[in-house]
């Protein structure tokens, strides 16, 4: 679907235009190093690995080595505690954590719904599988949305989370990536460049269309919607650089890395706020108000503040000897996977662990 | 007959667009690129025992489809001495490996010869066996490439084996050729089927070591020219387009789309392709359709090329149309299936179940996405069509029919229950569907 403003100008046409200057000015202001968010960001502790990902909530942090997750106490951060673990039966591709409830994309497996009530002997507590492969899953209210490889995004009724429904998919040009659901608004990005905003106040139907797609997003390996910045919702992409039709890349360079933020305040045509050229390749990131922790893979750790959504301001990084994966924030508490798997380093030994910083002084 | 083909090409030129009823179907997709001639004797629904002639379990696996010539059915496999890597049918993330595999068992690449009215495999030749030199993708097979025939020889390419052969229709080889094994930078490994035309067998490979286009001898295997291309990995099988001004080589790339002449000369070559290139080039209205759509790159372009083209006939940035391009589409490309047309409609098969129609002529839209059914996974086989119907089956051995036409419609689904990743063959009454271990002859009782 392309989206028209009054004057019949598509909007994602406007979006390119848009991403294009941001582009540009993102470059000059990364040049120039403006100062971002300062904080000191310590290493207090790590925890060894294999690990591909984590999460953290309260004072637990949940990390993931292929199928199995594993939940550590992190009330002291300096000594992270092993409490208990979960073997899924695939891969966990992504997952969100909601009170005492995680809801895993467990690749063919579907949706799976672990109840960490108990972190010393987390239960399944539901699970729905429908065709394709669960990449990642978000979570609002009584809905749920999942990224799958095959369908694009599924709709998932968890009013009964110990027996998810499906409901249907709204299909997504590329591959699947990301999903995210916010209230009765759902979005999903796919690779190599889409952004999809879904209505889902009323699907019952098996297929669904979305309200507004853009195809300006470029690269797009997850979405994070933000907290109302200035009574405006904002997704936040990482991901590689915005496309630019007339400007091919080149082949053999090396890809560049941004934070997008889209503001969401028309649903129906997302625009282009603010991107933010990381010094690496944002691999994952975490929200936290207005500040961004992301994974910037071999940068390391770099954090963006995000309060003036057109002028992202980067600030603090924190070199890892190794590349930064994945990251999680919970009260002052980071931690971030660094290294590679044992897949990435062809079938050879994972050199993964999980740093545990402070933003404490 | 010394040139059956050439005969059966020249009644088809002559004949405009009607389609024979043939019992043959001699390479990949037949003549008409999944297209046959309407036939109330053609089967419309089966099951895995409804509408069956014979079905017979083929050792080993190969993703090579079928080929028929009167009372002879060939395939290819390769057998291997120990497990292999299981496949699921869909579209999924293998993961950081991109499915790699590698198999540590001795393969047996062989064809086989299955007569056409009872499904006993005739016999059954070992081209090659050895341990497979390359990886391959979990979804591939070290036998992917469709055989060929000219009624008088059977020709295979096993790419991941090396070699390229012929045998006659006693299994005895004919001659044989070692071409060396090569991959991608993917490590996928091979999959371009061999096309054959008048008297002259093409090979295309392209690989990180030296990609080529050759032509051979058909009686004798001499290599008659080889060319090099500036191509890495792609799996679409050549083109013999005979137009109204020249016959000419349809090769489609990532790099480029080129044509040469049955030389080797190169004639015309156009850009805009996307990676991993797997759909063929085939030819209707007098044009001929050219795609590639990975499903993760920006761009999926189909192009309908008119013939007599030299140089570079790129599109510059804006134009959808030049000279020799007569409609481009930019994201209507398709991943493995190849596209159809039937009649006036270019019908577009996306690998995760949807349809769309375009006016073949001119590339407009005549309907856009339909999901074939909500419960329809991956498509790997090319569609075909004859008596008004589209079919189109998916990964899980599912058949879907479609309406022929400017309106979606869903007619009906028939079950293998098989991985399905081969298209058809069509010959004679009969409709031959390869599953992951069986080859099924589908007939209405009393047409077989």
């Amino acid at each position: 679907m392309m989206v028209r403003d009054g004057r019949g100008v598509p909007v994602s046409t406007l979006a390119t235009a848009l991403a294009l200057v941001l582009w540009s000015q993102a470059g000059t202001r990364a040049a120039q190093s403006p100062p971002g968010p300062s904080m000191t960001l310590t290493r207090v502790a790590s925890i060894p690995g294999p690990m591909d990902m984590v999460r953290a909530s309260g004072t637990r942090a949940y990390i993931v080595n292929s199928k199995i997750l594993t939940i550590y106490d992190i009330s002291n951060p300096a000594s992270p505690r092993r409490e208990g673990s979960y073997e899924f039966p695939e891969k966990i591709w992504g997952f969100r954590i909601v009170g005492s409830l995680l809801y895993l994309a467990n690749g063919f497996a579907g949706l799976q719904v672990l109840d960490v009530s108990n972190p010393a002997k987390p239960t399944l507590h539901g699970s729905v599988k429908d065709r394709g492969q669960s990449k990642n899953v978000s979570v609002s209210g009584e809905r749920a949305v999942v990224a799958n490889h095959m369908t694009g995004v599924d709709l998932i009724d968890i009013a009964s989370p110990a027996n998810p429904v499906f409901i249907g998919s709204g299909f997504l040009d590329g591959y699947a990536r990301d999903a995210s659901i916010i209230g009765n608004v759902a979005y999903g990005v796919d690779a190599p460049s889409g952004l999809y905003v879904f209505d889902v106040a009323k699907i019952t139907t098996k297929t669904f269309d979305p309200i507004s797609s853009s195809q300006d997003a470029h690269t797009p390996q997850q979405i994070e919607v933000s907290d109302p910045i200035g009574g405006t919702r904002y997704a936040v992409l990482a991901g590689g650089e915005p496309y630019d039709p007339t400007r091919p890349r080149t082949p053999g360079s090396r890809p560049r890395g941004t934070l997008q933020l889209w503001s969401l305040r028309n649903p129906t045509a997302p625009t282009v706020a603010g991107l933010y050229r990381t010094p690496g390749i944002p691999r994952h990131v975490a929200l936290q108000g207005t500040t961004a922790y992301v994974a910037d893979s071999e940068a390391g750790v770099h954090v963006v503040d995000l309060s003036t959504p057109a002028k992202p301001v980067g600030g603090t990084t924190f070199k890892t000897d190794r590349p930064a994966r994945s990251i999680a924030i919970t009260g002052s508490t980071v931690l971030v996977v660094v290294g590679t798997t044992a897949e990435a380093a062809g079938g050879g030994e994972a050199q993964t662990e999980t740093l545990v910083l402070s933003t404490n002084p | 007959m010394r040139h059956p083909v050439r005969v059966l090409l020249v009644l088809l030129l002559l004949g405009g667009v009607a389609v024979p009823a043939t019992a043959q179907w001699h390479q990949f997709r037949g003549t008409q690129a999944g297209v046959t001639a309407d036939n109330p004797a053609l089967p419309d629904t089966w099951s895995e025992t409804d509408n069956v002639a014979w079905k017979t379990t083929i050792p080993g696996l190969g993703w090579s489809s079928p080929i028929v010539w009167n009372d002879h059915v060939f395939v290819t496999s390769a057998v291997s001495s120990g497990e292999e890597p299981k496949a699921l049918p869909g579209l999924y993330d293998p993961g950081d490996e991109q499915g790699k595999t590698k198999s540590t068992s001795v393969q047996r690449w062989t064809v086989f010869d299955l007569d056409a009215n009872t499904g006993t495999i005739r016999w059954q030749t070992e081209v090659k066996s050895g341990l497979p030199p390359l990886l391959r993708h979990i979804k591939n097979s070290f036998a992917s490439e469709t055989p060929t025939t000219d009624g008088e020889r059977v020709y295979v390419f096993f790419g991941s084996a090396g070699v390229v052969a012929a045998l006659d229709f006693t299994g005895k080889i004919v001659w044989s050729k070692e071409m060396g094994a090569f991959n991608g930078p993917q490590e996928f490994a091979p999959a371009a089927s061999p096309v054959l035309h008048k008297g002259r067998l093409y090979v295309i490979n392209d690989n990180t070591t030296k990609s080529y286009l050759a032509a051979f001898d058909a009686g004798t295997g001499e290599q008659v020219w080889r060319v090099d291309r500036e191509e890495t990995e792609n799996w679409s099988t050549p083109f013999i387009w005979e137009n109204d001004r020249r016959t000419e080589i349809i090769t489609s790339g990532r790099g480029k789309v080129r044509s040469y002449d049955l030389n080797g000369k190169l004639l015309w070559e156009l850009g805009g392709m996307t990676g991993n290139v797997v759909p063929t080039p085939f030819s209707r209205h007098g044009m001929v359709y050219i795609s590639s759509g990975y499903p993760g790159a920006q761009v999926r372009p189909v192009y309908a090329v008119k013939p007599g083209a030299y140089g570079d006939i790129s599109l510059k940035p804006g134009e959808t149309a030049n000279e020799y391009v007569a409609w481009f589409q930019p994201r209507l490309g398709t991943y493995q299936t190849s596209a159809l047309v039937y009649g006036e409609y270019f019908y577009t098969l996306l690998d995760r179940g949807l349809l769309l129609c375009h006016d073949a002529r001119t590339g407009k839209e005549v309907y856009g996405r339909q999901r074939i059914a909500a419960e329809a996974t991956g498509f790997t086989a090319s569609p075909w069509a004859y008596n008004d119907r589209i079919f189109l089956l998916g990964e899980e051995g599912d058949t879907f029919v479609i309406k022929a036409g400017p309106k979606f419609e869903l007619l009906g689904r028939n079950s293998l229950n098989e991985m399905s990743l081969a298209s058809p063959a069509i010959a004679g009454n009969s409709l031959f569907i390869r599953t992951q271990s069986k080859l099924y002859k589908i007939a209405k009782r009393g047409a077989r």
